[in-house]
């Protein structure tokens, strides 16, 4: 990957990562206000203070009074690289890889769910199994041949498992059993 | 007796179909080997296999779904001791004292004994759960909507107030979970609410696509995130051959009393809704210690540490199931999904559910039992398979996992909402964790949102408006006064240890 793109995108990934607090805490009062709003447009048969838009409008409130407050916490703060106790010690130059692993994954795993009636779970989930594995697996040399082994074989016993066994029913698909 | 009738009802229900006993041993199986592996959980294993349940009679269901639940708890023993890392939340404490008797060489007497007091811890609170469900049942048909309105508020306040160290924080979350539950059809009028026309989302969304998006996604995004972890099998080469539990009998004795302890704190810390294992082993850890003779000897490999900590965690399941089976309020994140599995099935737990369906009941009890037992066995004989099972590598495991759940979800309603829905949630999982938002309070502000606010209209139609009816109905008006006192402590407490740091 070019140096530069990678470099950079570090830098982009370093900066919000300084500022994810104060991120969050806009995206909050954004979130609360929209709520807020939809929840004014909800249909009320009572003409009581008490409807259905009663509560929602409590919660769009609450968070709207907790988030500002979160914000201004964090402007007053000095915005700190501690390491969470999710986050595990990455080296901010790998930033940028890890990203893009994370993203490649939830692709992965967006394309499957989409793609799954379509194709059909079989077909689909050994292609995501191969794709996935590949992606996590750390070693430095990918073997090709046990993964894909690994996906089909995993595949078909999942699948004769959930629909004869469970009796779950998964798409066939395009495939014809 | 009345009571001995019902055993027997209930046994003759579970001898009608027989093969709930084998679903009780694959439960139990399986639930180890989620408990086991660090980065799968008692939730994730049940709510993974939930759905598989669909199939079944609620009877086998609830026995497949009671062995996770008494596997899962009981099996984090195994990573604690042996690598360090509690296998689920509710064997932290254990690998405290655990790991330091391992590298003593007395891995087998720290496995033997975590396993034996899983046991006898489990039975301890079976047997509250008998003697309590029903008083409390016939009590709690009195309940009106200001009572169970109080009790709800009393278990997010004090799930939220627990989880962080910020409380603002939690907060959030509980609000976010609340709101997430206001998604959908109003309970009371039905008015469509932030459906966006989308039909799919006019019945809100499914506990079980929440439960799975939250706790299962986040653990394989944030494996992606080190790479080094997704190999790593550290095993601690320790030779241990495990003869009868590992300990004498006079070791046994002496720590009776810590179990009778621990038992009780379990049990206590399982009633109340919210709350469970995850809390109840390191505060009985903590309580042992500080009731102990010998304090400095916790940390270096005592004893004491290890029965603490099993013996609570699962004395938290027997009684996790009270507030679920009397009055419908799960008693912890695994008691959640259960409320789910068994609504699905057609059963509404609550005060009726003793003349509802009694055999159903006491074949619970019986299940929970014969689970302990299934437990003790499985876990000792097998307990070089479940090492082996602790190899696999997670690059494998995951994806593997995602495809289960994927499966779970997509399978409730055969609708690509669902999965899509658990997906979006994963990333709202993964974010809250990125940002040390805790998790806990959202899963049962979403899971509670809907009774809370229906109770809470329902009592203010009940008595015309008039809040005061909350204070001056006895029950209610303890339990909210109560609450609000603890929130109040539990400020200033933050207050001054945030105050004691500057």
């Amino acid at each position: 990957m070019n140096l530069v793109y990678t470099q950079g995108g570090n830098i982009l990934l370093g900066r919000i990562a300084k500022n994810k607090e104060i991120i969050l805490s806009v995206f909050l009062i954004l979130l609360s206000l929209g709520y807020f709003y939809s929840a004014t447009t909800i249909k009320t048969i009572s003409k009581s203070l008490i409807n259905a838009q009663f509560v929602p409008k409590i919660l769009g409130v609450g968070l709207l009074i907790l988030s500002i407050a979160e914000f201004i916490d964090n402007l007053r703060k000095q915005p700190t690289e501690k390491s969470t106790t999710c986050e595990n010690a990455n080296d901010p130059s790998e930033r940028f890889q890890i990203f893009i692993r994370i993203i490649i994954t939830l692709a992965s795993m967006a394309i499957y769910i989409t793609l799954l009636r379509p194709v059909g779970f079989l077909l689909m989930t050994c292609i995501y199994m191969f794709v996935q594995i590949s992606i996590l697996n750390p070693a430095k040399k990918l073997d090709i041949f046990k993964t894909l082994a690994f996906s089909v074989v995993f595949s078909v016993v999942i699948y004769f498992l959930f629909v004869h066994v469970f009796k779950i029913m998964l798409p066939r698909g395009i495939l014809s059993f | 007796m009345l009571k001995m009738q019902l055993f027997l009802e209930g046994t003759r229900l579970l001898l009608s179909e027989p093969t709930c006993f084998l679903w009780i041993i694959f439960g139990v199986t399986v639930g180890i080997t989620f408990g086991a592996i660090p980065g799968l959980t008692t939730t994730m294993a049940i709510a993974t296999f939930v759905p598989l349940t669909y199939s079944l009679s609620p009877v086998q269901a609830m026995c497949t779904i009671i062995g996770l639940f008494v596997g899962g708890i009981s099996g984090g023993l195994i990573s604690a001791i042996l690598l360090n890392i509690p296998g689920t939340p509710s064997s932290v404490a254990t690998c405290f004292d655990g790991r330091p008797m391992a590298l003593k060489g007395q891995a087998d007497k720290a496995i033997g004994a975590g396993i034996l007091f899983s046991f006898l811890g489990t039975l301890f609170s079976i047997a509250a759960l008998v003697t309590i469900a029903p008083i409390l049942a016939s009590i709690a048909i009195k309940f009106g909507p200001h009572e169970y309105f109080a009790v709800i508020f009393f278990s997010l306040s004090l799930i939220i107030t627990l989880s962080s160290s910020s409380l603002r924080k939690g907060l959030i979350a509980g609000i976010l979970g609340l709101m997430l539950a206001t998604v959908g059809l109003d309970p009371i009028v039905a008015s469509p609410r932030f459906t966006f026309n989308i039909v799919d989302v006019r019945s809100g969304f499914n506990t079980l696509t929440v439960m799975l998006g939250m706790y299962a996604i986040p653990e394989i995004l944030l494996s992606v995130e080190n790479l080094k972890s997704l190999s790593q099998s550290q095993i601690l080469q320790t030779e241990f051959n495990m003869r009868g539990f590992g300990i004498t009998f006079s070791e046994f004795k002496s720590q009776i009393i810590n179990y009778l302890r621990s038992s009780a704190i379990g049990t206590v810390i399982g009633i109340l809704p919210g709350i469970g294992g995850g809390t109840s082993n390191i505060i009985a850890y903590t309580v042992a210690k500080e009731q102990s003779k010998n304090p400095e000897e916790f940390g270096k490999g005592k004893l004491d540490g290890i029965v603490a900590s099993e013996t609570a965690n699962n004395a938290t399941i027997g009684s996790a199931m009270i507030p679920l089976l009397t009055l419908g309020i799960p008693g912890d994140t695994n008691t959640a999904i259960m409320l789910g599995a068994l609504a699905i099935h057609g059963i509404t737990p609550g005060p009726l559910i003793f003349e509802n369906h009694g055999p159903l009941v006491y074949g619970i009890f019986i299940a929970l039992v014969l689970a302990s037992f299934a437990m003790l066995v499985i876990e000792t004989l097998g307990l070089k398979v479940f090492v082996k099972a602790l190899e696999t590598p997670k690059f494998l495991l995951f994806p593997m996992i995602f495809v289960v759940c994927v499966i779970g979800a997509f399978g409730l309603n055969n609708r690509l909402f669902d999965a899509a829905a658990m997906l979006v949630f994963g990333i709202l999982g993964y974010m809250l964790c990125k940002l040390e938002y805790p998790r806990p309070p959202l899963i049962l502000g979403f899971v509670l949102g809907s009774l809370f606010e229906t109770h809470f209209r329902r009592a203010l139609m009940a008595s015309q408006g008039d809040i005061s009816d909350f204070f001056t109905r006895p029950i209610s008006a303890v339990f909210i006064i109560f609450t609000l006192g603890y929130v109040v402590y539990s400020i200033f407490k933050l207050k001054k240890a945030s105050r004691a740091q500057c």
